[in-house]
């Protein structure tokens, strides 16, 4: 075939020769930029971390209790074995931000609220419940009809593995009808009061019933 | 003339100037742009978790700042129907902006081939070129988009009890993805307006308004000569 010398008449697509780098350069690029865009959004529909520990609370399963106490008849202090030797449920529960996102059907394990609430038999002046966080930077509360809703969880597992430190390992309170600021993670100290306590977000502006809208 | 140099092909530090931004469109594209960065930046901050918690008085600074800003743009396009209507400049260029033509098409080409490193002439090329094109459609509607979605999720921010909890939840990845859309758009359009050698002139044309003749010719020939023809 003779070449041509090529008149420099306008290029057509076809006969154009690009570079194979540049090509695979691009692809490259708006591959890597398309995966780290689903990673950014946690995969679409994903949790977004909220906790305001400035770093994730240690945890020693040696030292580490659960405490139920305040007014109550009959205080707990149980060791993370005592606490998963308890009667146990599996629980499918969308969780809900104040924020306006939301996970569907996460998939919780633990002990329910009403479970603990029949063991420490609280006193009448009781109507209120303060949760604890390890660290001592949130806590959050609830009055005991609301605590006793059946879906109301104390959570140990998450998705049939041990809760993500960013999700509050080793424990955390689950309220699938109200906004998650109410479950507090890191959980470690359940105390029965006669004041409802303003919690971390309350304090805050968020609502004391954080009923989903 | 014997002697003289030829202009030399992709003069972009020409001496001669020529109107290509009048006022109105300048201010039009700056008044979007700024706070379209302004809240990208912020949005983008809200994924980094302690940014994202640091509040003054109980309200998170970073989260209420891109709210507030967000309402504030989301009135910006009813000053921009109202500019338009007394700025025939600018209305030119955005009717421009949204009409094809016969031009377009070898443009496509020739953009396609340049980007992955072949070389290519630019093609006869009106006032704005595809891309130009594209980039103002694309902007002007995921914006749209952000703005629906922004303002569902701005409501949302100071009462829960306007939408139901499902359609907010429904709204927000969405205003993500908008994001996620908007995101290579702009950073390309910043990146040929005031980086790249061959077109970092327009970022000339759009603080100035002006823009080198040369530059001109070689990027946008069809309308240097129309402009040419209106005013020998």
């Amino acid at each position: 075939m003779s070449a041509s010398t090529g008149a420099p008449s306008g290029p057509s697509w076809l006969d154009t020769r690009i570079s194979r780098r540049r090509l695979v350069a691009f692809s490259g690029l708006i591959g890597i930029g398309a995966f780290l865009g689903y990673r950014l959004l946690g995969g679409f529909g994903g949790f977004r971390i909220n906790t305001v520990e400035p770093k994730n609370p240690a945890f020693d399963p040696a030292s580490y209790r659960l405490v139920v106490d305040g007014m109550v008849d009959s205080p707990i202090s149980l060791t993370y074995d005592q606490l998963l030797a308890l009667p146990s449920v599996r629980q499918v529960s969308d969780f809900h931000c104040v924020e306006g996102w939301g996970v569907k059907d996460v998939r919780w394990e633990g002990v329910r609220l009403q479970t603990i609430l029949d063991a420490v038999h609280p006193k009448p002046e009781a109507a209120f419940i303060t949760f604890h966080s390890l660290d001592g930077f949130y806590a959050d509360s609830l009055s005991l009809g609301q605590a006793s809703l059946p879906d109301a969880l104390v959570a140990y597992r998450m998705y049939e593995q041990p809760l993500p430190p960013e999700h509050g390992y080793p424990l955390r309170f689950i309220m699938p009808k109200m906004y998650g600021y109410k479950g507090a993670k890191y959980l470690y100290r359940m105390e029965f009061v006669s004041t409802q306590v303003v919690g971390y977000w309350e304090q805050r502006g968020w609502q004391m019933n954080a009923w989903l809208a | 003339m014997p002697g003289s140099p030829e202009r030399p092909r992709d003069a972009n530090h020409d001496d001669e100037t020529m109107l290509r931004f009048e006022a109105g469109i300048r201010l039009i594209h700056w008044v979007h742009a700024v706070p379209f960065l302004f809240l990208l930046v912020t949005g983008l901050t809200l994924f980094i978790q302690p940014i994202k918690a640091a509040h003054i008085d109980g309200y998170r600074i970073v989260p209420l700042l891109h709210v507030l800003a967000g309402l504030g743009f989301i009135a910006s396009p009813l000053a921009l129907f109202l500019w338009l209507r007394t700025d025939r400049a600018s209305a030119d260029d955005i009717h421009r902006l949204f009409s094809l033509r016969r031009e377009d098409v070898p443009w496509a080409r020739y953009a396609v081939g340049a980007v992955l490193g072949a070389r290519v002439r630019i093609p006869p090329t009106a006032k704005f070129n595809l891309g130009q094109k594209a980039n103002a459609v694309i902007t002007v509607a995921v914006t749209a988009a952000l703005m629906l979605s922004g303002a569902v999720l701005a409501v949302n921010f100071f009462t829960k009890r306007v939408f139901s909890a499902g359609l907010v939840e429904g709204v927000f990845p969405l205003h993500d993805l908008f994001m996620l859309i908007a995101l290579p758009v702009v950073l390309v359009h910043i990146y040929l307006g005031s980086l790249h050698p061959g077109t970092r002139e327009s970022l000339r044309g759009i603080i100035s308004g002006r823009v080198s003749r040369g530059w001109a010719r070689d990027h946008h020939d069809l309308w240097v000569e129309e402009i040419e023809s209106r005013n020998p």
